[in-house]
């Protein structure tokens, strides 16, 4: 059925078509939707399963890792402060291997304070094991919402699916919810490995010794290794069943691009706008967005990138110091393999002001000046004259 | 389609860090730098006691119900509870941790209401007459009857002189029976008595039986007291008679005195004073518009209780504080008035003796036709064995109550402890202590060293029968409120006797202050933090987070496992009463 959604609502749908059981969340802007929305199932009786409202996003990603252990598939949400204060519980669920799936609605962290869209709060947790796409629309979120769950459950991770705020969590586009049928084919009922049961106790978690320690980070890491290549395959799965697959990367004519953009998020869907109107000029532009940041698909970003002659990387992060972090994550992918070509970093869009086709054309228009790349990102594109164009 | 993925691992391999069994191959012990050490101390109150009462542990027995065990664990000290929960000065109470709190416990009433309920025959635990030596105690009041009674429980066969025809010395003649009814004296006399004590009354020493006839006694005990009352005027002529308290309390009704219409001066600030005026207010039935107490002494300086003194104001006595008595003015040979100089009193700290000074040059003259003095009491020479060396009125002996007269000891008022009921008993059960250390060749000095308690002046004797083996006490440790984790503990309101109404006792020698009834008396019980007395709480063993306190480590405490405790000290402060405390680990 064809609706008119929020980017929020789009994936409280994704949620409630992939039927979990339990949803224990505690409500954030710009999240609070997603909240409202399954809580209005929940009080219509059309929900299908326990939500827990509980007393913070620690309690909610608690209840959910200790809800997850039962065996019920599980779902939250969150943003910003709330994904902060989840932090060592992040590490608790994948160390626990709980296939917990969470929407994230990248929200710009205090100090100060501020709403609108940055993308720190989610990197802040890259170390956390768990697996995180960033998606570019509504359509998106829905579908990577159910995706999530069928990957998470196969290689026993939690998936974060990350959208960001107001962009896409309170735009409203026109979305394909599909049949509950078709999911209910997609994605079977959850099965454990393990699972908490009273009648056969057993402590998780434990101590354990040091070499056991080692043991199960090294086995916890294999599984996302593995999680690329299932994602993958969920992905062309997805594909046949609903019609609609996204890859881990988006491409965007990028097979002859000399310049070549990476984003990731809505950036994506401006920059093909941008790339249109330059083609038709004769630049030899293309885009390469990256949908799945954890697990990195370093090899299909090397391979996508080995022919281009410079790279942009447009992002709305920056991590203090160093530069924009998908920046970053790509010249580390590329460093063992490709040599010599120049990335310039730019860090647009910090709290949640808008990049345009315009910022993109210049972004573009910058690289191609570029012979050698700044060791430093590229903050600021107003003054022209600074870039000789 | 089917999904080609498999986790790397089969899926019964643990790729989740699951125990289904314990996790005892982790010896966290080896992570601690400090170990808990569990072991009872001594409770403020017992350390403030002159007698040294194990109180704490008589209130965790009462609390389970069992008011026998705890009669029986006062009576291992003092022999007397009857009367000292009536008639203490309780300075228990004063360091009582509670206090710190909310209130002290009412411990002065416990201990009445245990002896009052309380049944024990105290004969099946003592050796009677097992041992041959024969001891001679001069003198039945609590410092000869707490020798006799310690010197019993030990076996040796005890003789008690007392120059009166009852038994009790100042507890019988000097203590008004409105304080201390002769019932309960007699009761705790008779459970004396019960451990085969020969007791002589009407047997003065010196004069019905020569103190040389004691020479077949391996040891004696002198608790003869301070006798005589001091007198400021001499009296002379039957007309005018100078009564000292001492003498009228012995026998009220003697002296002639029930006209209410007589005025009557009564010379004094200290107990006596007070005993006296609320004696004859008794005998006049009630009547007290004659009776004056007047002394030097500030209110505030009356070394008097001062619950004695506000229920003498009660009773409609009137006290004139600040003036000393100057001149007395006589008709004939009559008495007929006495002036006071206004006057100020100066109380050394360290040796408690008064300075009265005078200021300005007023005058009060006062109407009298009777005058009673209870201005303090001294030795009466001729009771003393001849030769025995005496200073200042006391019998001078060293720390051990030895006199200067081999065999012979001495005790209690005679060698000029505080005047009090505890401090004589606690003075005989010292001696008691130093008499069977020189029968038996055991050093006294080494032998108090071992069981005296903290930095007091007594010591534990159970602890001297039982020795020292298998105890959980260390007897020189006091718990301070500081020990105390007041978490656990509740605010109450601390329970307090009643009293008879004013007007009612005042003419009676019915018992003005009751006991507490039991249900009152179950709420002190339970108010009792039981300061360094391990009462099975638990708390330890609940919070300890390695599941390492053992319960049943020996000697009836608990202890801990070594491989497992990391030291973390939560016991330590989950103990309300400071039973558990973390040491450095040594190995
Ligand atoms: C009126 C009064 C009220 C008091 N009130 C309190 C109170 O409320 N609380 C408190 O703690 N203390 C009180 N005291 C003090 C307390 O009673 C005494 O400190 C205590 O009794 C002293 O005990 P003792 O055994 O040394 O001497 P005593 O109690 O004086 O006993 C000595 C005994 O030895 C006998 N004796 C003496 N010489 C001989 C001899 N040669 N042969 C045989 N027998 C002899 C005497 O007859 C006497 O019976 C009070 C004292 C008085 C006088
Ligand atoms: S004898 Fe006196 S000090 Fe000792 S416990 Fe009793 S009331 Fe308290
Ligand atoms: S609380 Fe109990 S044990 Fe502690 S000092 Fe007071 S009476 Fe003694």
């Amino acid at each position: 059925m064809r609706m008119f959604l929020t980017g929020n609502h789009a994936a409280a749908y994704g949620a409630k078509l992939s039927r979990p059981q339990v949803i224990a969340a505690y409500p954030i802007t710009p999240q609070s939707p997603i909240y409202e929305k399954i809580s209005e199932w929940d009080g219509q009786g059309a929900l299908g399963a326990r939500m827990m409202r509980v007393e913070s996003e620690h309690s909610a990603m608690a209840a959910s890792i200790s809800a997850s252990l039962t065996g019920a598939r599980t779902f939250t949400a969150t943003a910003s402060q709330g994904i902060a204060l989840m932090h060592e519980l992040l590490h608790f669920a994948s160390g626990m291997r709980v296939p917990i799936v969470m929407v994230n609605v990248n929200r710009s962290l205090a100090a100060p304070w501020s709403f609108w869209s940055e993308q720190t709060d989610s990197l802040s947790q890259r170390d956390t094991g768990w697996l995180k796409f960033y998606v570019a629309d509504n359509q998106e979120t829905l579908d990577t919402v159910i995706q999530a769950f069928k990957i998470s459950e196969t290689v026993f991770l939690p998936t974060m699916v990350v959208l960001e705020a107001f962009y896409i969590s309170h735009f409203m586009e026109p979305v394909e919810v599909p049949d509950q049928k078709l999911v209910d084919d997609f994605l079977p009922p959850f099965e454990p490995a393990f699972r908490l049961d009273t009648d056969n106790p057993a402590a998780f978690s434990q101590t354990v010794t040091q070499s056991q320690y080692a043991q199960f980070r090294i086995q916890r890491h294999q599984a996302m290794e593995d999680a690329l290549e299932v994602a993958g395959e969920v992905d062309m799965e997805y594909q046949k069943a609903f019609g609609r697959g996204y890859g881990l990367l988006e491409s965007y004519r990028l097979e002859d691009a000399e310049t070549v953009l990476v984003t990731a998020g809505t950036i994506g869907c401006t920059a093909r706008v941008a790339i249109d109107e330059l083609r038709e000029e004769g630049k030899k532009v293309g885009m390469l967005r990256i949908r799945l940041f954890r697990p990195f698909p370093k090899e299909q970003l090397i391979t996508s990138l080995r022919h281009a002659k410079k790279i942009a990387v447009i992002e709305r992060n920056l991590s203090p110091g160093q530069e924009g972090i998908f920046c970053e994550e790509l010249k580390s992918a590329l460093y063992s393999r490709v040599n010599g070509i120049p990335v310039c970093g730019f860090v647009l869009g910090l709290g949640g002001t808008n990049v345009s086709p315009l910022h993109i054309k210049k972004v573009f228009a910058i690289t191609e000046q570029m012979n050698e790349a700044p060791l430093k990102p590229i903050l600021n594109i107003e003054d022209e004259d600074a870039f000789g164009i | 389609m089917v999904m080609r993925y498999r986790p790397r691992l089969r899926r019964d391999d643990p790729f989740v860090a699951i125990s289904c069994d314990n996790s005892l191959s982790f010896k966290t012990g080896t992570q601690r730098s400090e170990r808990p050490v569990f072991i009872n101390k001594i409770a403020p109150c017992r350390h403030a006691c002159p007698i040294g009462i194990d109180i704490s542990t008589a209130f965790h027995l009462a609390s389970q119900g069992n008011i026998d065990g705890a009669l029986r664990t006062y009576l291992q000290d003092n022999p007397l509870p009857g009367v000292c929960g009536r008639v203490c000065y309780h300075p228990c109470e004063a360091e009582c941790s509670r206090g710190n709190f909310d209130e002290s416990i009412s411990i002065r009433s416990f201990e009445r209401f245990i002896a009052d309920h309380g049944q024990v025959d105290i004969r099946g635990d003592v050796p009677i007459h097992s041992r041959k030596e024969k001891i001679a105690v001069i003198g039945s009041g609590p410092a000869g009857l707490s020798t006799a009674y310690h010197m019993a429980r030990l076996g040796y066969q005890v003789t008690i002189f007392e120059g009166r025809s009852e038994i009790g010395g100042m507890l019988r003649y000097g203590i008004p029976s409105y304080r201390l009814p002769q019932s309960v004296l007699n009761r705790d006399i008779q459970r004396i008595q019960s451990l085969g004590i020969d007791i002589r009354g009407n047997t003065t020493v010196g004069k019905e039986v020569s103190w040389k006839e004691l020479s077949s006694f391996d040891a004696v005990f002198l608790a003869v007291g301070l006798q005589s009352g001091k007198i400021l005027f001499e009296p002379f002529g039957v007309d005018f008679p100078v009564i000292s308290g001492l003498e009228f309390l012995a026998d009220p009704q003697k002296w002639s005195l029930s006209d209410s219409t007589q005025k009557t001066l009564i010379i004094g600030g200290g107990n006596v004073a007070i005993d006296v005026a609320r004696t004859l207010l008794r005998v006049r039935n009630g009547n007290g518009g004659n009776i004056t107490v007047i002394c030097p002494e500030s209110r505030d300086q009356m070394p008097s209780l001062s619950e004695e003194v506000n229920e003498a104001l009660e009773e409609g006595i009137s006290i004139v504080n600040g003036w000393a008595p100057d001149k007395l003015h006589r008709k004939d040979r009559k008495l007929v008035s006495l002036d006071f100089y206004q006057a100020e009193v100066r109380i050394d700290e360290t040796s408690g003796t008064l300075e009265i000074m005078r200021v300005g040059k007023k005058i009060k003259n006062l109407a009298v036709d009777k005058l009673i003095v209870a201005i303090g009491q001294s030795m009466e020479s001729d009771i003393l064995p001849p030769g025995i060396e005496v200073k200042g009125g006391k019998v001078v002996v060293d720390e051990w109550g030895r006199t200067s007269l081999p065999k012979f000891f001495a005790g209690g008022d005679a060698i000029g402890e505080k005047a009090f009921v505890a401090d004589a008993i606690a003075s005989g059960k010292r001696g008691a202590l130093a008499i069977s250390c020189f029968l038996q060749g055991r050093d006294a000095v080494s032998e108090f060293q071992a069981y005296h308690l903290g930095k007091s002046h007594t010591f534990s004797f159970r602890h001297f029968i039982e020795g020292p083996e298998n105890d959980s006490v260390d007897l020189k440790r006091v718990v301070s409120f500081d020990h105390i984790n007041t978490l656990f503990f509740s605010e109450s309101p601390r329970n307090n006797p009643d009293r008879l109404d004013p007007g009612t006792r005042k003419s009676t020698f019915e018992e003005v202050t009751c006991g507490l009834e039991p249900r009152q008396m179950e709420e002190e019980i339970a108010r009792c933090f039981r300061c360094g007395t391990c009462i099975d709480c638990e708390n330890c063993l609940d919070f300890c987070p390695d599941i390492s306190i053992i319960k049943d480590a020996g000697v009836g405490m608990y202890g801990f496992d070594s491989d497992y405790c990391k030291g973390c000290g939560m016991c330590s402060v989950a103990c309300p009463r400071g039973v558990v405390e973390m040491v450095e680990e040594t190995i």
